[in-house]
């Protein structure tokens, strides 16, 4: 359970010289073979995933059957499948499911195409072991990825402030920032979103204390001061008007549209490094990403896969499907198209491929990841069976504080002994 | 009072009324109908602003900006529609003319088992019928959104018709017992014909629901070459926080309305008239 | 043997049509309803997660709905808010404009196509996002809001105090079916009553009281049954609206959002086959109800009072 991806290994890479460029051997696949394929996304992410389709299927003559929903469909449409058996044979994983899945006997290990149809020999070994599970690999992560802040640099820039360090910064440098800017951002912008009601904040805010969300064992991994902590700072930002209303922040329901920042209420948004390309589309004004300030000692933020291709156990097809997977993961064609959509891939050659093919935005992920590969702390363990639950309940949690329903304290009370008794549940 | 100005003050309360409440009805949609011509970045930025100039970009990029184009959604979404309008239409007129015109043994026992099929949440059968459908092998077919449909799953319709049935004159029918019909005659001959009111009204809303479900297709299909209409429309928002296309979601939303409400405004006499409650009795 | 076959006989030249015309209803209501059904009758014992076989846990469940299932009670009272002050409003507005639209007026089939028209937008991605402009923050409510009375009024989409009743505002907004039936119920009161009662010098709220109510009662009845069905089932406008989780702070989350949230988000099909057959019995119980009370105010034409 240790997945150290340290500097060395992921920062080294990332910007080491590049690797012989290796053509993709497209491996032992059957021209007549067909696999279904399916994954959640965007219409861009659509885009380019079908035209790597086209290309596969031009290229080796095997048929590729595209099938795409939007992340809220996905997981049920998913889990009908499973459970009439009839599972697409390449499916697009998350790294918080990847482990149910995998134990619960639906998706198949990779270890015997390793080397046998899909080239893994320039893929960083580090980021390869977040797909693994028990020992065995599961899923081939599709790209690197850490949280972060973003902001408005536009705005920053024009009132003459700069920021400290994103390295060390602290929450208490974040709150006094927001302080001194009172009355000089534009009207009806806010300092920060209200990130009081995002499991992935939370559990940062853990990290840099020395603790975490979850333990390997499956329990919680910190206690109800520390939450209690977490949702009275954040019930401090929003009563000092450092972040909008509760009703206003409630607006967002986790569409990057209605976000704080893209509505013009925030000057500062949660988001996922990869996101940032989709984020800098809905704001006319220049965006930057930094690191998120520090609560404690330690590093809160870690490098996390944002999101696996993995194979049905159930598959039909097996060697045309791990064929798909080679391309997609290890063909410089393929992720010409691909880029960095999916985050940062881990193929040192196709890396060293499509840098250079690089916007100025996708080149700040590049360089945002590689200073947090510098101050990051290892990949947690894998959340346990129904953290997605407890991640669920969190954001009505915080907004009952948010709304003044219920103070911090006991709200951490409540909420602390909600997450263990969903975790003691089947 | 002077009846006539009473009347003419009648007729102008009313239209004021009656329009208000068009115009409170009709905002959001051309709110929706605005927007499809506006850029991305205007629709909330600028939500009541009227658009700058006729823009149809978002309508030519929608149509083709998935994989598949919109013409094959549209083909497949009026295929099972059209199906499925076949289906009820058979199916629930055979049963309702059972219910009110046969006479046999336990029909009120049925009878009420229909009815209270009516109050069954769609959860309680979904996942045993979407099993069920796989190991017949329909599932990413069209089948299991259109057997159903023969097999008079919808009571509603079933109950619509039942009460239209029980208001034709008995005597119709009984003088054609008279004359040697047998009752698949009394039912293709007579029935039917002059049932066309509840049959249009029938036809109407199962076109119209089938028209709009989404969870049966999402559920059932898996070729996007499959697809239907709202299932598509689904595809131009990403809940996990990728660039959405507003503009085109609206475009193709108002383009999707426009089949049913051709249809709506056509036949929109007849429902009336086949919504027969004259008979409406336990 | 013989007697028995003749039996048999008889017993089809009775019943032989009328089965022959219900056959596609009887297989359609054993395989398509009834067995389903009781399939997940079944489940509702069980601990099932799609993924693998379902486990038998008796009573587990069961137990766990009534006495440890805070969000089944919350849920429960959430839609039992949007049944009892959702219905009633929709049908009051759907009675209302079918009693204008009934009385000729010109134009009609504009104004019945109009009031149509929402309804036949469904619940759909396009109606959630208008939905969520027309009443946030910004949204054109508050404009309006503001220019009438200068008072700048909440987001009342994502206010748990509120989030509620925009819901609620949209059922309303839909009354296009309800309303239909009202039309064709008001058609079939004799005009002659009408203008007789106004030779009398009834005025219009005493012909309302007087006539159209207890004709139209039968109707009114149907309708309320209907939609309150419904609106113990309605899923799709909280799911598009309230992010599929029933946000702010649970107070859109109805009683078919959670099951569908335990059914396919927590995986816990099991528990939530027992949810969906509590919601049979509660719709159930309504129903029963609705029909017990009708003896007290619904008249048939044909029934002596």
């Amino acid at each position: 359970m240790t997945n150290k991806m340290n500097r060395r290994t992921f920062g080294g890479l990332l910007l080491g010289g590049a690797a012989a460029s290796t053509l993709a051997s497209v491996g032992a696949y059957a021209a007549d073979g067909s696999v279904r394929l399916i994954w959640w996304g965007n219409p861009e992410r659509d885009k380019r995933t079908n035209a790597v389709v086209d290309m596969f299927q031009k290229a080796t003559g095997a048929e590729v059957l595209p099938e795409t929903y939007a992340w809220g469909d996905y997981w049920q449409k998913l889990a009908t499948q499973a459970a009439g058996k009839n599972l697409p044979d390449v499916i697009q994983m998350d790294y918080r499911y990847i482990f149910e899945w995998a134990r619960r006997g639906q998706l198949a290990a990779l270890d015997e195409f390793v080397g046998n149809g899909i080239d893994l020999s320039d893929y960083d070994p580090n980021q390869l072991a977040s797909g693994k599970v028990d020992g065995k690999l599961y899923g081939i992560s599709l790209g690197a990825n850490s949280m972060s802040h973003v902001y408005n640099k536009t705005v920053l820039d024009k009132i003459g402030v700069t920021l400290p360090d994103q390295t060390t910064w602290t929450t208490d440098d974040f709150v006094q920032i927001g302080k001194d800017l009172k009355g000089k951002l534009p009207e009806g912008m806010y300092f920060t979103e209200n990130m009081g009601q995002y499991e992935p904040r939370l559990q940062t805010w853990m990290r840099s204390k020395g603790k975490d969300l979850y333990t390997a064992e499956g329990k919680l991994a910190f206690d109800e001061a520390d939450l209690a902590e977490f949702f009275t700072y954040w019930k401090m930002v929003q009563d000092e008007g450092l972040s909008p209303p509760a009703d206003l922040q409630a607006q967002d329901s986790g569409k990057m549209e209605e976000s704080m920042m893209a509505t013009g209420h925030g000057l500062f948004n949660f988001l996922h490094s990869n996101q940032l390309v989709a984020m800098q589309k809905l704001v006319p004004d220049e965006i930057d990403i930094v690191m998120i300030p520090n609560n404690g000692p330690h590093a809160g933020q870690y490098l996390k896969p944002s999101m696996f291709f993995s194979m049905a156990e159930g598959s039909q097809d097996k060697a045309t499907a791990a064929a798909f997977i080679n391309y997609f993961v290890t063909s410089n064609e393929a992720n010409n198209v691909l880029l960095i959509e999916r985050g940062v891939t881990g193929d040192a050659s196709v890396r060293a491929e499509i840098l250079p093919k690089l916007n100025k935005t996708e080149q700040k992920i590049i360089n945002y990841l590689n200073v947090v590969s510098t101050h990051v702390s290892p990949l947690p363990p894998p959340p346990p069976q129904n953290a997605g639950e407890i991640d669920r309940a969190l954001r009505p949690a915080w907004d009952e504080v948010a709304f003044g329903r219920i103070g911090p304290e006991e709200q951490a009370k409540a909420f602390y002994a909600n997450a263990k008794s969903i975790l003691e549940r089947t | 009072m002077n009846r006539r100005a009473r009347k003419i003050g009648n007729q102008i309360f009313r239209h004021v009324v009656l329009s208000t409440a068009a115009v409170v009805m009709l905002f959001p949609l051309l709110w929706l109908i605005m927007s499809a011509f506006k850029p991305d970045s205007m629709i909330f930025s600028h939500p009541l602003a009227l658009p700058e100039k006729l823009d149809f970009s978002a309508f030519v990029n929608g149509w083709t900006e998935l994989r598949v184009s919109f013409t094959t959604f549209y083909k497949n979404s009026f295929i099972i529609a059209g199906l499925a309008v076949v289906g009820n239409l058979m199916a629930c007129s055979l049963t309702a003319f059972a219910f009110a015109r046969l006479k046999f043994w336990g029909r009120s026992v049925w009878f009420a088992l229909m009815l209270g099929t009516l109050m069954l949440p769609y959860h309680v059968t979904l996942v045993p019928q979407y099993i069920m459908f796989l190991k017949l092998g329909w599932v990413g077919s069209y089948l299991p959104l259109i057997v159903p449909k023969f097999l008079a799953v919808d009571a509603f319709f079933i109950f619509l018709m039942v009460q239209f049935f029980r208001g034709i004159p008995r005597e119709i029918d009984e003088a054609a017992t008279m004359d040697g019909c047998g009752p698949w005659r009394i039912y293709w001959k007579i029935m039917l014909p002059l049932s066309t009111p509840v049959l249009a009204t029938a036809a109407i809303f199962s076109f119209i629901w089938t028209y709009d479900d989404f969870l049966g297709p999402l559920i059932y299909l898996n070729d996007p070459r499959k697809f239907t209409v709202p299932l598509a429309l689904r595809a131009f928002v990403d809940g996990s926080g990728g660039e959405s296309l507003y503009g085109e979601l609206f475009a193709m939303s108002t383009l999707s309305l426009v089949p049913v409400f051709i249809v709506f405004l056509a036949f929109q006499r007849l429902i009336i008239r086949g919504v027969a409650l004259g008979a409406l009795k336990r | 043997m013989p007697a028995r076959q003749g039996r048999l006989v008889r017993f089809w030249r009775r019943n032989g049509a009328g089965y022959m015309f219900l056959l596609p209803w009887l297989i359609g209501f054993f395989g398509l309803t009834l067995g389903p059904a009781l399939a997940s009758l079944y489940l509702s014992f069980t601990n099932y997660d799609l993924l693998r076989p379902p486990q038998w846990t008796g009573l587990d469940n069961i137990k766990y709905a009534l006495f440890n299932d805070v969000k089944l009670r919350h849920s429960l009272s959430v839609t039992f808010q949007y049944v009892i002050f959702g219905v009633p409003m929709r049908l009051a507005v759907a009675l209302g404009l079918a009693m204008i639209l009934d009385r000729s007026v010109r134009g009609v089939g504009f104004y019945r196509a109009a009031f149509y028209l929402p309804s036949l937008l469904g619940a759909s991605v396009a109606i959630s996002v208008m939905w969520r402009q027309l009443f946030g923050a910004e949204g054109l409510i508050n404009t309006l809001l503001f220019l009438a009375t200068g008072w700048q009024g909440p987001s009342w989409i994502s206010h748990p105090d509120y989030a509620l009743w925009t819901l609620i505002a949209l059922n309303v907004w839909q009354f296009g079916s309800p309303m239909i039936i009202f039309l064709a119920g008001l058609r079939q009161i004799p005009e002659d009553l009408y203008e007789a009662a106004s030779m009398d010098g009834a005025s219009g709220w005493r012909q309302f009281r007087k006539i159209t109510l207890p004709l139209l009662a039968p109707v009114i009845f149907f309708n309320l049954v209907l939609q309150t069905i419904e609106a113990f089932k309605a899923f799709t406008q909280a799911y598009i609206i309230s992010g599929g989780q029933g946000w702010p702070a649970d107070s859109t989350l109805f009683y078919s959002l959670y099951l569908y949230i335990e059914a396919f988000a927590n995986f816990r099909m099991g528990y939530a086959s027992l949810l969906a057959w509590i919601l049979l019995l509660i719709i159930g119980a309504f129903t029963a109800l609705a029909f017990w009370t009708s003896k007290y105010w619904v008249y048939y034409e044909d029934e002596s009072r």
